[in-house]
């Protein structure tokens, strides 16, 4: 064994000497001995040749060589995940908040965002708001990239949907755009009601749930009152419905409303018509007429 | 009542006249059908689908909504136009022309007839943005409409052997056109469409009694510039070439016409077209050529064409003026974007559009005016509410191009600045030493790492030999599918270097078969292998 190792140090250490051999193994950065070429010779070598001038020429020809290639079209611009108008609908009440969300990034990181800045006059504020990541002002967290605005839609602007334009700029002045939907309405929306059960047994004394999903401007806080016309079913005054989370209401404020009755006893089998009424603090009311379906 | 208007708006519209005369159409002449403008008539008359002419006022009055300036064409003293498209400064135009024309001596039976009209245009071309809702769309940017209100103020008609007759009329153009690209445009224009009679329009009428339809003519044209600035498919720094052609349909035939027009330094242009026109009886086939050439707002026009009622061959001068404060777009007229040269090694006198640097960036900025957007290669720049912009561009080592462009509304002004960035080496070597270094590494021979000393003194191994001289001679790297040598297999870094001089014989492997990148090359071995490449050239 010890022969084997000794074969093998003896084979390794002329093997070195003989790959060395002539031209000796560099060491970083020493100086070159007078029979050795340094850097400095084949630099001026190099740039003797005729090869090497002729593309010095072209280097500094100021009519060679200048063509789209060499538009550098790196990404310079911040950009823009997305932006969001929450809600998106939204009543010109001057006091419904509106958040306006802007997801953004930089090339060289978000430290070197300069600022993020929306176009309000659509909704009839100012051109240049700020947007801010610093974890207030309805901001969530900070410095997490999403910039966020609160802000009001004033009560002269028309209805409709309106564009709000979000604009964030770097350090290194670049631009980058992206546009925010927002409808300004003043009328709720019946998105859904339905009774439950969808049909009911007459003269079954029987517990019924009607519920309401409504798609509200500026969300379920602003409806003021939910009724339902029952009178053909005996009822004396318009009902209301609930959004408390009682009597039937699964979540107090959100946008499902309520209301539980029970059939009385001389209600014939038959269909029914009954108006659902939807009013909001804006003045924007809304109707459906439902059917409630009475078997035998 | 609103049927009775109806019926009154109809029949004013589609009034027909009581007698029918034919004076000029025996002659085959049409007052309202103006081939002017030595581009134009050098180009073939394809104009119905070009912008940057005022004399496609004739053509498509649409083409207003880009153009502007004088033009004075004229082949001698009684055959002339002028016209002129004076921009409002908001994408629209105002036009004006005035065409004197005479034709002597037309043959026809038993004598001679002799021709002599004066015709005036008003025109207005325009972009629809002007409409609040299609102001800021991409699409109604690039449209333009355009109409021409023209009367023949007299058309005088000698005859031999008959009283000489006199004329007047008028009539009515609309044109539309679209660029769908910066350098492409199609373009519709039907002209003279008045029904006969319609609003006292669309004939000439007899002072001898009697009334004689002005013929339709539909045009539909589309240009393209192949050659040209950066927004081309084809970018040739001072180069262009621009190819236009139309089709025109008339109830007497149609017409083809195609053009080209090559400029160089948007200062000389040749231009070449094929010319088809009406005749008495057929239609005629030309080959044109003309020459242009502009200053900074003037430019004068040279074609050679036929005039087609005799036949006869003549040449068309135009003289153009096109100040610089008529503008299309005043939003656009801001001052060239500057560079801040901080580290500016060296202005070069051509000008400022020339500059060599070493810094790995360079700021360029400026000052837009309210709703113009700056976008520098194609990014869009921060402005403030000042309309400052300062936006930091990085470069490349070597040549850079920057294009700076001022956009509004659809329109576009473009700056192109040429940067040459140098690399810069920190080096203690002689300064003539450092600045061939300095040039290798901007050529991308010598590459230095970040924090790597490049020590001169030091020999040179055989890889870094192989590497340098291959990147300087521009060697296509091969392709590396085995080992090169026994100690340089497929996946070293430097094998494709090697390979190449390998395969060259300018570093010749060892007797045991190894290459040895890292051992140092000697003075002969080197002297050899630069005198081997001097041999080869």
């Amino acid at each position: 064994m010890q022969q084997c190792v000794k074969t093998f140090l003896l084979s390794s250490l002329l093997g070195c000497l003989v790959l060395t051999g002539p031209a000796a193994r560099a060491e970083a950065n020493s100086v070159a001995t007078p029979k050795q070429l340094s850097k400095k010779d084949a630099v001026l070598f190099i740039s003797a040749t005729d090869f090497v001038k002729k593309k010095l020429g072209d280097l500094f020809s100021w009519t060679v060589g200048y063509d789209i290639s060499k538009v550098n079209r790196g990404n310079l611009t911040p950009t823009i995940n997305y932006v969001q108008a929450r809600p998106y609908r939204v009543p010109p009440d001057g006091k419904t908040v509106l958040g306006i969300f802007a997801s953004v990034d930089d090339p060289s990181g978000l430290k070197n965002i300069s600022g993020v800045r929306a176009d309000l006059s659509a909704i009839g504020n100012l051109p240049d708001a700020r947007l801010i990541d610093s974890g207030l002002y309805g901001d969530s967290k900070a410095e997490d990239g999403i910039y966020t605005l609160q802000t009001t839609v004033a009560s002269d602007i028309s209805l409709g949907p309106k564009e709000i334009q979000v604009a964030v700029a770097n350090k290194d002045g670049w631009l980058a755009l992206a546009k925010a939907n927002v409808d300004i309405d003043k009328v709720p929306v019946i998105s859904e009601a339905k009774f439950l059960p969808e049909k009911i047994k007459s003269q079954n004394n029987e517990t019924v749930t009607l519920q309401v999903k409504i798609d509200n401007p500026g969300g379920p806080a602003g409806v003021v009152s939910v009724t339902i016309d029952l009178r053909a079913l005996g009822f004396v005054d318009l009902l209301a419905l609930r959004n408390d989370g009682l009597g039937g209401d699964l979540f107090a404020n959100d946008d499902i409303f309520s209301l539980q009755f029970v059939l009385g006893d001389f209600v014939n089998p038959g269909a029914y018509k009954a108006r659902l009424g939807v009013s909001n603090d804006v003045g924007g009311y809304t109707y459906k007429d439902l059917v409630l379906q009475v078997a035998d | 009542m609103r049927k009775i208007f109806a019926a009154f708006f109809l029949a004013a519209f589609f009034a027909i006249p009581q007698v029918a005369q034919a004076y000029l159409a025996e002659l085959g002449l049409d007052p309202l059908l103006v081939e002017s403008g030595g581009r134009s008539v050098a180009m073939g008359g394809a104009l119905s689908g070009l912008t940057n002419d005022v004399n496609v006022a004739f053509y498509n009055p649409a083409g207003l909504a880009w153009t502007k300036g004088i033009s004075l064409s004229f082949r001698n003293t009684e055959n002339l136009s002028i016209v002129q498209a004076f921009p409002n400064g908001d994408g629209a135009s105002l036009g004006l022309a005035v065409v004197a024309r005479k034709i002597n001596d037309i043959p026809i039976t038993g004598g001679l007839a002799t021709s002599t009209s004066r015709v005036v245009y008003l025109s207005y071309g325009t972009k629809l943005t002007f409409l609040p809702a299609l102001y800021d769309k991409p699409f109604w940017q690039r449209v333009g409409v355009g109409l021409n209100v023209k009367g023949v103020l007299t058309e005088t008609l000698q005859q031999t052997g008959q009283i000489d007759r006199s004329a007047a009329g008028w009539d009515l153009d609309l044109g539309v056109l679209y660029r769908p690209t910066d350098w492409s445009t199609v373009g519709l224009s039907w002209q003279s469409l008045l029904e006969q009679g319609a609003l006292g329009g669309g004939v000439v009428h007899w002072d001898v009694g009697g009334d004689e339809p002005l013929p339709d003519l539909l045009r539909l044209g589309g240009s393209a510039k192949v050659i040209g600035d950066i927004d081309s498919p084809i970018f040739m720094e001072g180069k262009e070439l621009l190819l236009a052609g139309e089709i025109c349909a008339a109830s007497k035939g149609s017409l083809l016409r195609a053009g080209g027009e090559l400029g160089l330094n948007r200062q000389f242009f040749v231009r070449a077209g094929l010319m088809q026109q009406f005749q008495l009886n057929g239609v005629t086939s030309d080959f044109n050529f003309g020459l242009g050439w502009r200053a900074q707002n003037w430019g004068i026009d040279l074609a050679g064409y036929r005039e087609p009622i005799r036949g006869d061959h003549y040449v068309s001068l135009s003289l153009l003026y096109f100040p610089t404060d008529w503008v299309l777009l005043r939003k656009l007229e801001l001052q060239k974007p500057q560079f801040i040269l901080e580290n500016a090694i060296e202005k070069i006198s051509l000008g400022e559009d020339e500059v060599v640097v070493y810094d790995d960036k360079i700021e360029i900025f400026g000052k837009a005016k309210p709703g113009v957007a700056i976008y520098i290669n194609d990014a869009l720049a921060y402005i403030d509410e000042a309309g400052n912009f300062k936006a930091t561009v990085p470069l490349n080592l070597g040549k850079n191009l920057i294009v700076a462009e001022a956009r509004y509304k659809g329109d576009k002004k473009m700056w192109k600045y040429k940067v040459l960035r140098k690399a810069k080496v920190a080096l203690a070597a002689p300064r003539p030493v450092k600045e061939k270094v300095e040039e290798l590494v901007t050529m991308g021979v010598i590459e230095i790492k970040p924090g790597q000393d490049l020590v001169m003194d030091a020999g040179i191994t055989r890889g870094e030999l192989a590497t340098w001289i291959v990147k300087a001679a521009g060697v296509k790297l091969p392709p590396v599918d085995r080992d090169v040598y026994a100690d340089v297999p497929k996946d070293h870094p430097l094998a494709a270097y090697i390979k190449v001089v390998g395969q060259l014989n300018l570093l010749r492997p060892f007797p045991d078969g190894t290459f040895r990148p890292e051992a140092i090359v000697s003075r002969v071995e080197g002297e050899q292998i630069f005198k081997m490449m001097e041999g080869r050239k």
